[in-house]
């Protein structure tokens, strides 16, 4: 688990740059992923916290249906988007 | 020699006596009279079975403090449930988690009260999605019809 590496931002700018989820801002951000143009996947990235525990990295990757080395992965670039898409497909 | 063993004998009795005449005060015979407010030895001896008990109750309720207990949520931030909702409150490095059971949300806090109304803040959020349209997955439609009967419109 490389939730020490990463923070909020991070899930946030890669979710909308590679997922191209569009986050709406309430008292967290919530975004859903499309999956062939259906919403497929609702990821919610907490406001506020610059580091992110390990539970609530946990919970996130679920929330997209990875398992926390495949969220990572997304995170770190080698998951590609089509790669995700992949998975989640299964 | 017999006679100043025997003169020694008649003066000095015993220790006691010897430390006595000696100025030395004696510390294995002296009774120990307590201060007031001071516990004595067989006092402090009956008290400290409490005291360690106390202590392992009190590590017991620390460790109790940062396991996952699970709660029945009956109510959202304006909405009210149709039946209670089970949330689990976890321990998340400094702060606190509160997932839901049946789906995929959670809500985070700095102490457990915070995390479960950020998850109650959380499942409105959802509900209010879900409802905008039917452009859903198999697996949310399903959620939606489930959010739909448990939470009352009003």
């Amino acid at each position: 688990m490389k939730n020490a590496q990463f923070n909020v931002r991070d899930v946030k700018k890669v979710g909308e740059k590679k997922l191209h989820i569009e986050f709406k801002s309430g008292k967290e951000f919530n975004g859903w992923f499309k999956l062939n143009g259906v919403k497929a996947k609702r990821i919610t990235v907490p406001k506020g916290r610059k580091s992110i525990p390990r539970k609530t990295y946990a919970s996130m990757a679920r929330q997209l249906g990875l398992s926390v080395s495949d969220f990572d992965q997304l995170l770190e670039c080698p998951l590609t988007k089509a790669k995700y898409e992949k998975i989640i497909s299964k | 020699m017999t006679g100043t063993a025997t003169n020694s004998a008649t003066d000095i009795t015993s220790l006691s006596d010897w430390k006595y005449k000696h100025n030395e005060s004696d510390t294995t015979s002296t009774p120990v009279i307590a201060e007031e407010g001071v516990a004595t030895s067989i006092e402090l001896e009956k008290v400290i079975p409490h005291i360690a008990t106390y202590i392992e109750q009190k590590k017991y309720a620390e460790s109790k403090k940062n396991e996952a207990i699970i709660i029945k949520l009956n109510m959202l931030e304006t909405k009210r449930l149709q039946s209670p909702l089970d949330v689990i409150i976890e321990k998340d490095s400094e702060g606190f988690i509160a997932r839901a059971v049946d789906f995929s949300l959670f809500g985070c806090g700095d102490d457990r009260i915070e995390a479960i109304d950020a998850l109650k803040f959380e499942i409105e959020s959802l509900y209010f999605d879900l409802i905008e349209d039917d452009n859903f997955t198999e697996e949310w439609l399903s959620i939606k019809n489930f959010l739909k009967e448990l939470i009352i419109d009003s």
